[in-house]
């Protein structure tokens, strides 16, 4: 839920709370002082009725009831009882046929000591409509009020949370590894520009301890590359010295695969951070069926040693704005795994096709951990010259290209798909 | 052959050394930018290796001095740094061949062959070797100037081993130049065995000695 709804949510349930116990209230309470008036004016009605009844006393007082009309009824008791009664009832009224409510006065008197009884009727139909425009007017008031704040509350919140919604846009976007740094406009809102103080500051921490971080792996593979030739070229003249015994050879031999594998270990990694340093920017279309059919001649030799069954179909033609060299690593790497981890006699295909290369190959009969494959450094077999760096690489030139690489394990087949579109 | 190793890492600079001092070059070093520099002008070499990260100046700017000059040395970077930019670089300013850290020995020494080879003979060169010859130029092998058939692969194999004659080549080196960056996918270096068989098998039925010889647990030589 958005934080603007759940603003505006409490509000509108206040609003119509008030709302549903204001109307009635007020219903009652017009109806209250309506009906206080209604029985005044049958009180007075009443009292100026036996007033004139006293007045002409001489006479017979039914005789001057006709000049009252039909409101109030007049009779005789014959014993008196005190009573005196406020009440209301419905009757139909018989030329409209609709119900009425009427206000009725009864009470017991005294005229010159004879009892009557005195009923004072009157119609609250007039009273009634009142109170239903009142009401009506109170309500189409009270809805106006409500929704009209409700409204100016939305478009004031609305503009008041633009910078934070921009600042949020901004977040998103953010990541450490961009040359740029986040840049936040000020606002008039003192909470927020603390935000943007807080958030500003923050990435550009990020950003400096990642480029640190690069800059160390950087360093630190580049330093490492005159030790390294420092202590192949070492062996290499041990190699040449005489007499070497078969024991010192194998020896040698050991320690020159070792260096051998760190060194390419460390080119590895220079790679990686040059792709981290995007330093593979210039790009151009790449014909992909030329780069596969390159990559595949190389491997030829390794592909015949393990006698696998390779197929290529079809290779369509498939062009590519990326950087070539990273194209050639990018299939170099998918190959290159799927002949590594294939077994003897295995299968291997390689497809181009719709804007996607797949490459298939036999292996271990289980899928791989797809949480893992790309990670650094995670091998999948004893084979010592497989360094676990290969499928990270290629997935890092798919992100940078804003390419997808998907794993499948499809009739006991592994199958990488570079979907490049 | 004079050849002036321009390197500042003094183990690294004495292990080239080392190696191309005993195939008959006569190797001269400079450790830093100042000290390259009056060498270079003031004498003639036949190659140079040249480190382009060099205390007190950039290494590219003795390239420059030396094309200024017209000196027709040819001259091979070795650099930590495995810049594509670099290299272009580089051979945008007229070296002969750009050659990362860390490398074998042997590609050096190989290189080092080519680029005199190019330089001196003006690219008409065939490399002798008692009854075999290599021309490099047209890439053809003979023995007793009959003509030997071999694979590409077999050839590069050929060279490589004869640019290193009697020294130990390793297996590592010869993988890594046979098949470049690729030699990661092979489990094993059975591939060079089989080249190595192949190439042996061939060059006998022709005539020729048996110069190839296998190196318990390290590599190969051309003994010679």
């Amino acid at each position: 839920m958005k934080l603007l709804n759940r603003s505006i949510q409490s509000y509108l349930l206040y609003a119509v709370g008030i709302f549903i116990i204001s109307v009635p209230l007020f219903y009652f309470v017009i109806q209250q002082i309506i009906s206080n008036d209604v029985d005044k004016v049958l009180r007075l009605q009443k009292a100026e009725i036996v007033k004139r009844i006293e007045r002409i006393s001489d006479r017979d007082p039914f005789a001057i009831l006709d000049a009252f009309g039909p409101d109030i009824i007049f009779n005789r008791l014959q014993v008196y009882r005190s009573y005196d009664s406020l009440y209301t009832v419905q009757k139909t009224n018989p030329a409209t046929q609709y119900p009425v409510s009427y206000r009725i006065l009864e009470s017991n008197i005294l005229i010159r000591g004879l009892p009557y009884k005195i009923v004072v009727q009157n119609s609250l139909v007039n009273s009634q409509d009142l109170i239903k425009s009142i009401v009506l007017i109170m309500a189409l008031l009270l809805g106006l009020i409500i929704g009209g704040l409700l409204l100016i509350n939305r478009r004031l919140s609305k503009k008041i949370w633009h910078p934070f919604n921009n600042t949020l846009a901004q977040l998103q976007q953010f990541r450490v590894d961009n040359p740029e740094p986040i840049r936040l406009p000020r606002t008039g809102i003192d909470e927020f520009n603390d935000l943007n103080n807080a958030i500003v500051t923050l990435s550009e921490n990020n950003r400096r301890l990642y480029a640190l971080q690069k800059e160390f792996t950087e360093n630190a593979s580049h330093e490492m590359q005159t030790p390294l030739a420092v202590l192949q070229s070492k062996l290499e003249l041990l190699m040449q010295t005489n007499p070497v015994t078969e024991e010192q050879a194998a020896l040698i031999g050991e320690l020159s695969d070792a260096a051998q594998r760190m060194s390419r270990l460390n080119k590895t990694l220079l790679l990686l951070t040059k792709l981290d340093n995007n330093q593979f920017a210039d790009k151009e279309e790449v014909n992909m069926k030329e780069v596969v059919e390159k990559i595949i001649h190389q491997y030829n030799e390794a592909i015949s040693a393990k006698k696998l069954q390779l197929t290529l179909a079809p290779l369509e033609q498939v062009y590519c704005n990326m950087n070539k060299t990273l194209a050639e690593i990018l299939v170099s790497n998918l190959l290159s795994n799927a002949i590594r981890h294939n077994i003897p006699s295995g299968e291997l295909s390689v497809t181009l096709r719709r804007q996607a290369l797949t490459v298939k190959n036999s292996g271990q009969g289980k899928p791989l951990d797809e949480t893992k494959i790309y990670t650094r450094f995670q091998k999948n077999s004893a084979d010592s010259n497989s360094i676990g760096l290969g499928l990270g690489i290629a997935r890092k030139i798919c992100e940078l290209n804003g390419f997808t690489l998907q794993y499948h394990f499809q009739n006991g087949l592994h199958c990488f798909i570079a979907d490049m579109k | 052959m004079k050849i002036l190793i321009i390197e500042d890492e003094p183990e690294l600079r004495k292990s080239i050394a080392a190696y191309l001092g005993s195939e008959n070059y006569l190797c001269e070093t400079a450790a830093d930018y100042q000290s390259a520099l009056n060498k270079t002008e003031s004498f003639d070499y036949d190659c140079i290796l040249l480190d382009i990260t060099l205390p007190g100046g950039d290494g590219l700017n003795i390239l420059r001095e030396l094309k200024a000059n017209n000196k027709t040395e040819g001259v091979i970077i070795i650099s930590a740094k495995n810049a594509i930019d670099d290299r272009i670089a580089g051979l945008n300013l007229g070296a002969d061949d750009y050659l990362p850290k860390p490398f074998h020995l042997s590609e050096l020494g190989a290189r080092v062959a080519a680029v005199i080879r190019r330089r001196k003979f003006e690219g008409n060169s065939i490399m002798h070797l008692n009854e075999l010859a290599i021309d490099t130029a047209a890439k053809t092998v003979t023995v007793n100037n009959k003509t030997v058939d071999l694979t590409r692969k077999e050839y590069d194999l050929l060279l490589y081993l004869a640019s290193n004659k009697n020294k130990v080549v390793s297996k590592n080196a010869i993988a890594e130049h046979l098949t470049q960056d690729e030699a990661d996918v092979f489990d094993n270096f059975d591939f060079i065995y089989a080249h190595i068989k192949n190439l042996k098998k061939k060059l006998t039925q022709a005539g020729c000695t048996d110069y190839i010889k296998s190196i318990y647990g390290m590599g190969y030589k051309f003994d010679i």
